[in-house]
């Protein structure tokens, strides 16, 4: 008798998001099933692994992952170009010098960076702000509003601030990154106001990622229950792809800091968990664990 | 069901301050608002009561004694204060209340028997709150044997299943309903109480109603005999004296989980569903739980 093994079918999808525009663009999400569940059906997308670089030549960056792109970092556009070359399959920006507690760069010539970016580099790109929940409305704005019609995937946009970074995502042609403090009821919260202004294929989850010893668990946590209120419950205000921004968490751990192979473990281990909690977008900060995640997503592990 | 009036908590401000001012009037403002709403008991809740607690409690009993005949639900964990208050009180009052918990065991429980109160006893042990149906079970079921061993019998005994904020932990609240269920077969006799307005503590201020009377009507249909609860809601009266039939049999619609076409209802109707269904489970919690 031919053996026939029970899978489970779901009634929930994840929405498809599409981040850039023509040829370079990248579709994220789409899947019916549960993290790397490839087996239970739908040839779903897989998830995705960006490269993370900074306007401010990575200070503060452990030497470690500061390594691979020495020569590159005071460029960023020259890092990003390093970043594909090492495998990316797209690449994350963060804002770091616009924030007011820093070099606090005005708002402008941010947005100006992000487009002389968007028009060189071959690939998608992701744009975090500092974190200021104000400086970020008066960056993201002008940032979207300099890059319109580039389909970036732009954030954070958090409880204080969504309003104005919605309107501007939205009326510009972007995607936004809807973030809130590893708590699943905050999360629902705020995408439902999102989707208000919002389409939620224009929308993607970043619960927070915690590293490894640092919470990870929790995150862990939160990306599983998010996927499963999605996917299994049909839930339609969880059903947006997500972002584990989980390569600076790693490499600001004591950790990281003390020791490489250390810190290659912190961000591979992290990483591949929240790859199985159901994160669609990973962003690391080293190369060789951007290989590594991907070979674990195309099943080479 | 019967009402217990939570209005004279000293948690709020106005009862705080009338409190340690030794002023009678906002008190008794409160006695008499939730008697003319209809309560059934008036919760006088003291907290722990650590300053001069017979002095306050014997003070706040007489206060409220003076402007209505109403039973009192005396509620706190100071067993000093209990005692002083239970003493003073008129009619036979309810001791709000008692656990499995050691303390309670010994220095709360007697205080039922000496005084002939009614009492209510939560699920409550020294390690927290039961966080299942069956753990729930076990633990009343011992408490209320130690209680009946004391003297006190099952009709006056009134079992509080303990309700946490739907916004804090979700699976609770269908845990408390299923208990509520069951308590009849587990301890013939006994009723049960639950503090209502737990259930919305941490939702944002102008939403805890709905979920309160929402709650309240589930409660009920599972059997729940009586609730602490905000009888000045005049929504939440009406409810209880079986008025707005339309919106209960559409709270039992999604108890069964029948087909409801939401569409198709008025706004406010709309609401009602939908905290019902988060209140089932069926829906993720989130404080913008009616705007999707």
């Amino acid at each position: 008798m031919d053996y026939k093994a029970p899978l489970e079918t779901y009634t929930g999808k994840i929405k498809e998001v599409v981040i850039g525009r023509g040829p370079k663009a990248i579709k994220i999400g789409g899947e019916s099933i549960l993290p790397l569940h490839y087996f239970e059906g739908a040839a779903a997308r897989r998830p995705v692994v960006a490269l993370e670089i900074d306007d401010s030549g990575a200070a503060g960056w452990t030497e470690w992952a500061v390594e691979p792109y020495q020569d590159v970092v005071s460029d960023p556009l020259k890092w990003a170009g390093k970043c594909l070359e090492l495998g990316a399959d797209l690449v994350c920006l963060h804002l770091e010098s616009t924030d007011p507690q820093g070099a606090n760069r005005p708002a402008a010539e941010a947005a100006a960076l992000v487009r002389r970016l968007v028009k060189e580099i071959d690939a998608p790109l992701i744009v975090y702000g500092c974190g200021d929940d104000k400086k970020d409305v008066e960056v993201l704005v002008a940032v979207a509003e300099a890059c319109r019609g580039e389909n970036l995937l732009l954030g954070p946009a958090v409880k204080e601030n969504y309003t104005d970074i919605a309107r501007a995502v939205a009326e510009n042609g972007h995607c936004i990154i809807a973030q809130t403090p590893i708590d699943i009821n905050l999360e629902k919260e705020l995408n439902v106001k999102l989707l208000k202004q919002l389409p939620p294929e224009r929308i993607v989850i970043d619960p927070l990622s915690s590293a490894l010893g640092y919470g990870m668990e929790y995150s862990f946590t939160i990306m599983e229950r998010t996927r499963q209120v999605g996917v299994v419950y049909g839930d339609m205000a969880m059903q947006m792809p997500i972002i584990a921004d989980l390569g600076r968490e790693c490499w600001k751990t004591n950790q990281a800091r003390a020791d490489r192979e250390q810190g290659m473990l912190w961000e591979s281990i992290t990483a591949m968990n929240l790859l199985l909690a159901g994160a669609d977008i990973l962003v690391l900060r080293h190369p060789d664990n951007c290989r590594l995640l991907k070979e674990a997503i195309e099943g080479k592990l | 069901m019967i009402l217990i009036g939570e209005s004279i908590h000293i948690i709020s401000k106005v009862v705080s301050d009338a409190v340690s001012n030794r002023d009678a009037g906002p008190i008794q403002e409160l006695a008499r608002a939730q008697a003319a709403a209809g309560a059934d008991y008036l919760d006088l809740n003291l907290g722990p009561a650590r300053k001069e607690p017979q002095e306050v409690a014997s003070r706040l009993v007489n206060t409220v004694q003076e402007v209505t005949d109403l039973p009192i639900s005396l509620d706190t964990m100071n067993p000093l204060a209990m005692e002083a208050g239970l003493k003073l009180c008129q009619q036979r009052p309810l001791l709000n209340s008692a656990s499995a918990r050691a303390e309670s065991r010994q220095h709360m429980m007697p205080l039922a028997v000496k005084y002939n109160t009614r009492v209510i006893i939560s699920v409550i042990t020294d390690r927290g709150c039961p966080p299942d149906v069956d753990s729930r079970a076990e633990s009343i079921l011992e408490t209320v044997a130690y209680a009946n061993g004391l003297g006190i019998p099952n009709e006056d005994i009134w079992v509080d299943p303990i309700i946490l904020p739907v916004s804090a932990d979700q699976r609770q609240v269908r845990e408390a309903l299923e208990f509520i269920k069951i308590l009849p077969d587990l301890l013939p006799g006994v009723k049960s109480v639950v503090g209502l307005s737990n259930v919305s503590n941490g939702t944002p201020v102008n939403l805890r109603g709905i979920l309160n009377r929402t709650y309240m009507v589930m409660l009920e249909r599972s059997g729940l005999y009586s609730a602490i609860a905000d009888v000045l809601d005049t929504e939440l009266i009406e409810l209880n004296k079986g008025g707005r039939a339309g919106i209960r049999e559409l709270i039992y619609k999604v108890m069964e989980r029948a087909p409801i076409d939401l569409a198709g209802l008025p706004e406010k109707d709309r609401d009602y569903v939908k905290t019902a269904r988060v209140l089932m489970g069926e829906i993720l919690y989130s404080h913008a739980w009616l705007e999707s």
